[in-house]
């Protein structure tokens, strides 16, 4: 792959090189398709998603400025892409819940392997209860690295609502995780 | 160690949390919907006032069947009579609308200013 930085890259693509576009792809895709797979609940309809991503992408270059970076940028479309599939998972169910309002956990499991197992499934289904924008938040701070300041860039809101944000949403993990959690 | 994370169990295992990975064909299924024309984008392949001139010239058209020569008053009248003339000033208005919207700047969510306070 071309090493090239993302603005010779993008100064390429609006010459017209599709090769150029199809690097863009290639040094992106991974970033996309991993946080639509986090955020968007139905796992069959991320590969369209993060094509129309790729889409937007082709068509929005022309205007992109180059005021913030190219990856801040394509954050901003997931994001956008995320938000206009409205999509709502239905709430774990309330027999999946203990009394606490916690996720039920089996307390017949002992092997160190499978409570890994059931703790990144109750943790699937307890991100899935999250409001989408805590959802993204979430996926793009822990898989995309993002810091705050930038997460602050990429949603257009104070870093201190980020901050806000993201404690919410780890606090209602914590809520829901708390009787499998593991030190 | 990240000072933005507290590096609990929770981190942990958001950290660890999986992500699918696209198809290896992804670029070229991507590539392919680049270079395929859609078909708002044939339109938006017209010269702007090639463009312009066909959705206007539909518009006047359907105005003209509206107006007939009979004026103004029974213009409403007459559209809600001949729905072909009402047709042709919709899709003139429709084409028009085609080939002057522009792709939206990507927005941010607005929805994470309320209710929170920085």
């Amino acid at each position: 792959m071309d090493q090239g930085s993302d603005e010779d890259l993008v100064a390429r693509c609006l010459d017209g090189d599709e090769m150029a576009f199809a690097e863009l792809v290639d040094r992106y895709k991974n970033l996309v398709f991993g946080i639509l797979s986090q955020v968007v609940a139905d796992s069959s309809r991320v590969e369209d998603l993060a094509q129309d991503v790729f889409i937007k992408i082709h068509r929005g270059l022309p205007g992109f400025r180059g005021h913030a970076r190219l990856s801040t940028w394509i954050y901003r479309i997931v994001q956008n892409v995320c938000r206009d599939t409205r999509d709502q998972p239905p709430a774990a169910s309330l027999d999946e819940r203990d009394e606490g309002g916690g996720l039920r956990h089996d307390p017949g499991v002992h092997d160190a392997a499978f409570r890994h197992l059931e703790l990144r499934d109750q943790l699937e289904k307890a991100i899935g209860m999250l409001p989408l924008e805590q959802r993204f938040l979430i996926s793009a701070h822990y898989f995309g690295g993002r810091q705050y300041q930038e997460l602050a860039d990429i949603l257009g809101i104070p870093m201190g609502t980020v901050k806000t944000q993201l404690h919410r949403a780890k606090a209602r993990l914590r809520l829901l995780l708390e009787p499998g959690k593991r030190k | 160690v990240n000072p933005e994370r507290e590096n609990d169990w929770l981190d942990a295992a958001l950290d660890a949390r999986p992500a699918a990975t696209p198809p290896s064909d992804f670029t070229q299924r991507v590539m392919q919907r680049v270079t395929s024309p859609q078909p708002t984008a044939v339109l938006s392949g017209l010269l702007p006032e090639q463009g312009l001139s066909v959705g206007l010239a539909f518009a006047v058209f359907g105005l003209c069947l509206i107006l007939d020569m009979e004026g103004l008053m029974s213009a409403l009248d007459r559209a809600i009579r001949t729905p072909e003339a009402a047709a042709a000033v919709a899709v003139g208005s429709y084409v028009v609308w085609l080939l002057t919207k522009k792709e939206p700047e990507a927005e941010c969510f607005s929805t994470l200013h309320s209710g929170s306070k920085p």
